[in-house]
């Protein structure tokens, strides 16, 4: 299982991934489907489930919009719950 | 050869720009578009020059810098944004015509140009703050002119803007890279706009704007960014909205390396071998009859100008190209500055050093200079 957390843009996945890393946070920068990103073209961050809480209080202080968190489960997606 | 036109682009530029350069062909592909490995690994270099640049600039949000084709570019961004709905705008007597034509252009516009003495660091704050009506809606100044290598008092002006409720738009073609600029010290700041290939050392081609405090931006091109696709409207998010189409991604990777090597010289390092250059050139200059170099050592930074009495300034370019020196002569693109300077007749010859310039070089420039002044 893994989490996919979706921004709007490569700038800021790139950004998260910077922040992710730096707290030690394995990470993977991947296009979700159109569906996770409201159907639009987004990027996201997989990360492993049991980082999700240690990036979600990331998140909290940082201003970029996130789209949606995701848990991925054999192929199939479902909103996390934080 | 030895190129003394760093003002208009700086030449060479360091090993690890051209590597850069040619990495970045060899294996990017288009960043913030796809998924795999190639564009991916393009989005990573993109994002790392955006944070070097944010580091650089004192900027928190890396999304706030924006790449363009070149300073022009971002200052018809800035300029276009400011005041798209109109206004009143006041310049210093100093700017580039990528200042005065964008406005000249715009139909719902109007502007005043100030005119003051070279190096009076004072009459301009003082004039250009006495030029500020009601309508005013920013002020407009170069950091550095690049034809005299004046320093204008930008602290003073961004704070006169706070006082007055109106932004500073800032063109740092000439500082960017030599001058310190930290973003977090100009509050009332809306825009910073540079090239990436003069003191920054990336390749032609490369520009940027930095956005400050302000919430009036607006995009003068649209179209793909990547993101936001089912929508026909424009990202308004940051830098997306500003950065339609593809970038040039092989640039901003030598532009990377470019700003990597200024912050590992260091500013202070770089500004005072330069001036120590100028400096030594225009002692050098002093004793040669019938020339006159532009120069007060408390406010410059850059470019030097000179006029000779014996002919004009691009024919004296012309001769010194004769012999191997690139140098810039004639207005620069800054007929304002001319006529603030009184040399709106013949123009300027213009020298303007890199890190890479060595005193031996202008020892030889001098040496030149003096038998062609001496046979005219």
């Amino acid at each position: 299982m893994g989490c996919l957390i979706v921004v709007g843009s490569i700038t800021y996945a790139q950004r998260l991934a910077r922040l992710f890393s730096s707290h030690g946070i394995a990470l993977s920068v991947i296009k979700p489907p159109v569906s996770l990103g409201h159907g639009s073209c987004s990027y996201a961050l997989r990360i492993k489930e049991a980082d999700l809480q240690k990036a979600a209080a990331l998140l909290s202080g940082i201003s970029i919009k996130i789209k949606g968190i995701y848990v991925v489960e054999n192929g199939k997606y479902r909103e996390a719950e934080i | 050869m030895i190129y003394f036109d760093n003002a208009a682009t700086s030449l060479p530029k360091p090993q690890t720009v051209y590597k850069a350069v040619e990495a970045a062909m060899l294996t990017c592909g288009n960043p913030g578009r796809s998924g795999h490995k190639a564009s991916l690994h393009a989005g990573r270099i993109v994002y790392d020059c955006r944070e070097s640049i944010a580091d650089l600039f004192g900027l928190p949000e890396p999304e706030r810098v924006i790449f363009t084709q070149n300073a022009t570019h971002a200052l018809n961004i800035a300029i276009k944004s400011q005041l798209h709905d109109g206004g009143h705008a006041v310049i210093s007597g100093y700017e580039h015509n990528s200042v005065a034509r964008p406005l000249q252009m715009m139909k719902n516009v109007t502007f005043t140009v100030v005119h003051t003495p070279l190096f009076d660091c004072d009459k301009a704050f003082e004039e250009i703050a006495a030029a500020v009506k009601p309508d005013t809606k920013c002020i407009i100044s170069t950091h550095v002119s690049n034809v005299f290598g004046f320093i204008l008092p930008l602290e003073r002006l961004d704070r006169f803007c706070g006082q007055k409720g109106i932004k500073l738009i800032i063109d740092a073609s000439q500082s960017a890279g030599i001058l310190p600029i930290d973003i977090k010290t100009l509050p009332n700041t809306s825009f910073i706009c540079m090239p990436g290939h003069k003191a920054l050392y990336g390749p032609q081609g490369t520009g940027i704007l930095l956005c400050g405090n302000t919430d009036s931006i607006t995009s003068i091109m649209e179209g793909g960014t990547g993101s936001e696709s089912s929508n026909l409207n424009q990202p308004d998010m940051l830098p997306d909205m500003l950065e339609s189409g593809t970038l040039n991604v092989c640039g901003i990777a030598g532009l990377l390396a470019g700003v990597k090597y200024v912050s590992e010289k260091g500013l202070r390092n770089i500004y005072e071998n330069e001036e120590s250059l100028c400096q030594r050139l225009v002692s050098g200059l002093y004793h040669i009859d019938g020339l006159k170099a532009f120069y007060d050592k408390k406010h410059h930074c850059g470019p030097v100008s000179i006029v000779s009495t014996k002919m004009p300034s691009e024919e004296l370019c012309f001769l010194l190209g004769e012999k191997g020196f690139c140098l810039r002569g004639g207005l620069h693109c800054s007929p304002l500055a001319h006529i603030s300077a009184g040399t709106q007749k013949e123009g300027t010859a213009r020298i303007s050093f890199s890190v890479f310039s060595t005193e031996k070089e202008v020892d030889s420039f001098l040496e030149e200079i003096r038998k062609l002044q001496k046979e005219a």
